[in-house]
């Protein structure tokens, strides 16, 4: 069965349509706005009329580009090519300001590579025992795993605690609008019927990312053709020496873990996962301040644990036909098409296309570490383009990406309302990334939180009850009181000393 | 200046729809999809679409605009100029139970130029944890429904169900209640299929309400027992009694797929629509195999059918949902 | 304007915008029995942004007897700025009616000129750039992704 599957995989054509695949969806994970779920939703009634195994192979190289492809534009732009690498632009922003934008690429590539190789490790030998890791979550658990995830605000909010804060909050709120989680309610559309399904987080990371930042610019219009000197582009290999990757192991495994776990998980995205893999590598770092000033430590947990997602995602997928997220879902369409029925008897029934995207996931890594490197020539050359010509330019991808994600003129306006916000955010110097993550969460939150309540029948002792709902608020409350002390020791020792108290530039978070 | 580019305006688009209805689609269509990419409903509308396609030679985009139940969409579509290039593709399964409750302030069966109806699912299967499969330590021992049914009358608001708010979920769930005389404990566990069946077999809840699809290869595996089926008589391929069997003829539900345009949409072009539908549903062996994958099948009304049966069924659930 | 005024400005929006969260879900009702309803979290949240906002605002007051009132200086670009965001508006305005290609095109040549200077000022490229970049991703969208973007009164 595994001779057949990689007799199928290997095949010529096989090849190309990953090659394709890896290249397409590289290509729309970098362009802001475009992702790596429009990709594999653009191309799955392709998929229909080609042979199974093909079909797939297509459908695997696409979601591998796109995720990967999302660095590309973090590094250069500061902008979030897909959700799955904000974390990817707090350090990545910081290297290529620094003229270090080709060692970040190469970096970013390398662990995207490292993160996907496990997922796909774990997704091949252990992923009956994973699954049922996925059983063990019920609500109480999710939304124990939001509170845990909310407190990155407070690691994240630099030296003003209250400022993240707000911006944490307001995201959360901006989660509530549309329709309410289980009761359907209607909150906050006022009268808008385009609200009802609330938000969409592409809309709000490029309005608050990347259109901020035009508007900034042309406040700061004098200036913008000399910031345009330092950054250079220069990179041999991968832009890692032996010694660092040495170093890095623990970084890459930890990260790598956090993204298997998240993507097992229905229904937490490659957002989260790099954001949380960020987090911890930043409390477990001997050098936390480092950390928003541009060094590897942080692309690499933020690449190697969003393409860990991968494989992650598609364990209860395969194994149980639950689909962990959006991409999941339509390789679910895929496959189901085919005639073959993730769940329980995948293995029996149609085991030599389960290997099959084995080794299909495998292929599209690889290309993804050969032509993503290839094409950072070209990729560079953004940089070459002088800032006053650039912008126009992305600020009109911005608002087809924005209009594509759903087809409607409305989402485009939006992307200017939250660029207003990113504006206003700037001048009250309130950081915009706990913005977010609030965001992203607030659903998670509140749904689970009433899911929980409804099964315990009200009874709040529910999140305390249950073992792993308990470790992870135990680890929230601990880490979160950690955060906020060793905040307010560090300026005042920095107070002391007489020393302006390290803040992470606000631009960078 | 104004004035005369809002009569230019009124003119173009006035020309468009009365010249161009016969040669329709001479442009991209859109079809707007309430339900998620790689979902079954998604799988029909794209495949009938791709058929459409080829026989028109017009592109026509598949839009997912998930969320809101439906609504979202569906409020979409009406508030898009009805010339023909904007359609909805919906089930009568959520949307008919939205319209019974009152849940939507806008009707599904009027407030649309209905299309034609171009497939059928019936496979709506409640299902329970086996007592001899891998997470038999949830089962409470149910065999049959007879089983269930029994140990509800006895444990009045202990059976757990998975309820959806304002769903066909809903809507079985409290049919059987009032048929059967019992007291469900329903709870929401999640919106999605996929979200469901991982509470079901993480022991989250005891009963739950499935397409046959998806719980197909754990009922083969032995790991969950199919109760009972809501179609009204048995479906090829799926060898289990229906409710109606069991003698709770209230708990059925269909899912039509349908084709609906904007109110107002020029007859010609629905006709047009409706006829190429007609002939690959009633013809194409290829599409059929399709829906057959998800044990759905092939199923033509057209629109002066939808006009009649829609509100009737509407009508039927809403007396259905009153009767105390 | 000192850091002292901005931050009770900043303290007095947020106030309001706590306030106004509970506000606005004060009607929803809970329709489900076994539920917590769809204003209980919400208004959980809009508490907590109205405690955050006091905590703010009386930190900003007391702070600020103590720390040197910086004045924030200014020296911004008001033009360039305002200007961007006029475009913009404008941009987004057009979007629909006026269609992907034209809008696009007018946005792109007037917000490279507002962003450039008079060293780097390259009418005819900028021109050039303004009217293929549209076109060419109009055509991506329309005949590789099959995704048409808006057409407007002109009809491309």
């Amino acid at each position: 069965m595994i001779t057949a599957a990689l007799a199928n995989v290997l095949n010529p054509v096989c090849l190309f349509l990953i090659w394709v695949g890896t290249v397409i969806g590289i290509i729309f994970g970098s362009v802001p706005g475009l992702s790596a779920t429009m990709a594999v939703v653009l191309f799955l009634p392709m998929t229909f009329s080609l042979e199974a195994t093909r079909g797939i192979a297509l459908l695997v190289g696409l979601y591998m580009g796109g995720i990967s492809g999302g660095l590309i534009s973090a590094i250069l732009l500061k902008i979030p090519g897909t959700p799955s690498s904000i974390s990817t632009v707090f350090d990545g922003g910081p290297m290529a300001d620094k003229g270090e934008a080709g060692r970040a690429l190469g970096v970013g590539i390398l662990y995207s590579f490292i993160g996907s190789i496990l997922g796909i490790l774990a997704l091949m030998f252990i992923s009956p025992m994973l699954a049922k890791v996925c059983l063990l979550f019920g609500p109480a658990e999710y939304f124990s795993v939001a509170v845990f995830s909310l407190t990155i605000i407070a690691a994240l909010s630099g030296k003003d605690l209250l400022n993240g804060l707000i911006a944490g909050l307001t995201g959360l709120a901006l989660s509530m609008i549309g329709m309410a989680p289980i009761d359907t309610k209607v909150r906050y559309t006022f009268g808008n019927y385009q609200l009802l399904n609330g938000l969409d987080i592409t809309v709000l990371l490029i309005g608050v990312f990347a259109v901020t930042d035009i508007i900034l610019a042309g406040f700061g219009r004098r200036t913008l053709s000399q910031r345009l000197e330092q950054k250079k582009y220069q990179l041999k290999g991968y832009g890692i020496s032996l010694l660092e990757f040495t170093k890095q192991i623990p970084n890459a495994i930890i990260s790598s873990v956090i993204g298997i776990v998240i993507g097992i998980l229905p229904g937490i995205g490659g957002s989260t996962a790099g954001l949380l893999a960020y987090t911890a590598e930043k409390s477990r770092s001997k050098y936390p301040e480092k950390f928003g000033t541009g060094i590897i430590d942080g692309i690499i947990a933020s690449e190697s644990s969003n393409n860990a997602v991968i494989g992650g995602s598609l364990v209860p997928l395969l194994c149980m036909g639950i689909p962990g997220n959006t991409v999941a879902a339509v390789f679910l369409g895929g496959l189901l098409v085919h005639g073959i029925n993730p769940g329980p008897l995948i293995f029996d029934k149609s085991g030599v296309y389960v290997y099959g995207i084995y080794f299909a996931l495998i292929v599209a890594s690889v290309f993804m570490l050969i032509f993503e490197r290839l094409g950072l020539r070209v990729f560079a050359k953004l940089l070459d383009i002088p800032k006053h010509i650039l912008l126009p330019i992305i600020m009109v991808m911005c608002c087809v990406g924005a209009y594509s994600s759903n087809s409607r003129v409305f989402d485009v306006q939006c992307v200017l309302f939250f660029a207003l916000l990113g504006f206003l955010f700037k001048c009250f110097k309130i950081p915009s990334t706990p913005l977010i993550i609030g965001f992203i969460l607030g659903t998670m939150f509140e749904e689970n939180l009433r899911m929980a309540l409804q099964a315990s029948h009200g009874n709040w002792m529910i999140f305390v009850e249950r073992p792993i709902s308990l470790a992870f608020l135990v680890v929230a409350v601990v880490f979160c009181t950690y955060t906020v002390i060793s905040n307010l020791r560090g300026r005042k020792k920095a107070e002391d000393e007489g020393k302006e108290f390290h803040e992470p530039e606000e631009g960078e978070l | 200046m104004k004035k005369v580019l809002a009569f230019t305006l009124v003119l173009v688009m006035a020309l468009s729809g009365v010249s161009f209805a016969a040669e329709w689609p001479t442009g991209t269509v859109n079809v707007v999809l309430p339900y998620g990419a790689g979902g079954d409903t998604d799988t029909y509308c794209r495949q009938l679409f791709q058929r459409v396609s080829k026989i028109t030679g017009q592109t026509f985009v598949i839009i997912n605009q998930q969320g809101g139940s439906g609504i979202v969409a569906a409020m979409d579509v009406m508030n898009k100029p009805n010339d023909g290039y904007t359609l909805l593709f919906n089930h009568t399964g959520a949307a008919l139970v939205q319209e019974a409750t009152g849940m939507v302030d806008f009707s599904y069966t009027k407030d649309f130029e209905n299309c034609c109806t171009v497939a059928i699912d019936e496979t709506y299967s409640l299902v329970a944890i086996s007592p001899e499969g891998e997470f038999k330590q949830y089962s409470k021992g149910w065999k049959s429904l007879a089983d269930m049914i029994a140990y509800a009358k006895e444990n009045p608001g202990k059976v757990r169900y998975s309820t959806v708010f304002g769903s066909t979920t809903e809507y079985v769930g409290t049919m059987l209640e009032r048929q059967a005389g019992v007291e469900f404990d329903n709870i929401n566990v999640g919106t999605s299929g996929g979200e469901r069946m991982a509470a079901m077999l993480g022991g989250q809840v005891d009963i739950l309400a499935a397409n046959y699809m998806q719980v197909k290869d754990y009922i083969e595996k032995g790991d969950l027992i199919c109760l009972a089926v809501m179609s009204k008589q048995r479906v090829p391929g799926i060898d289990y009694p229906t409710f109606t069997e069991l003698g709770y003829d209230k708990v059925v539900t269909a899912k039509k797929y349908e084709v609906k345009f904007p109110k107002g949409t020029d007859k010609a072009i629905v006709d047009k629509l409706a006829g190429i539908c007609k002939q690959i549903v009633l013809e194409d062996k290829s599409y059929a195999d399709v829906l057959k994958v998800y044990f759905a099948q092939p199923l033509y009304r057209d629109a002066e059918q939808m006009n009649k049966e829609d509100p009737e069924e509407v009508k039927e659930l809403t007396e259905g949902l009153a009767a105390e | 304007m000192t850091n002292k005024t901005r931050d009770i400005l900043c303290s007095i929006i947020v106030l309001a915008f706590g306030a106004a969260m509970i506000y606005f879900v004060k009607d929803v009702r809970k329709v489900i029995r076994t539920d917590v309803g769809s204003a209980f979290v919400p208004t959980l949240i809009g508490c907590c942004i109205v405690v955050t906002g006091a905590s703010k605002l009386l930190y900003s007051i007391f702070t600020g007897l103590k720390e040197e009132n910086k004045k924030i200086v200014f020296d911004q670009d008001f033009f360039g700025g305002i200007g961007t965001i006029v475009l913009m508006v404008l941009y987004m305005l057009a979007f629909q009616p006026v269609g992907f290609v034209v809008a696009s095109a007018v946005y792109l040549f007037l917000q490279m000129l507002l962003l450039s200077d008079k060293t780097n000022r390259k009418i005819i490229l900028f021109a050039a750039v303004a009217v293929l970049l549209p076109l060419a991703v109009d055509a991506l969208f329309v005949f590789v992704i099959k995704m048409p973007l808006p057409v407007g009164i002109f009809g491309f």
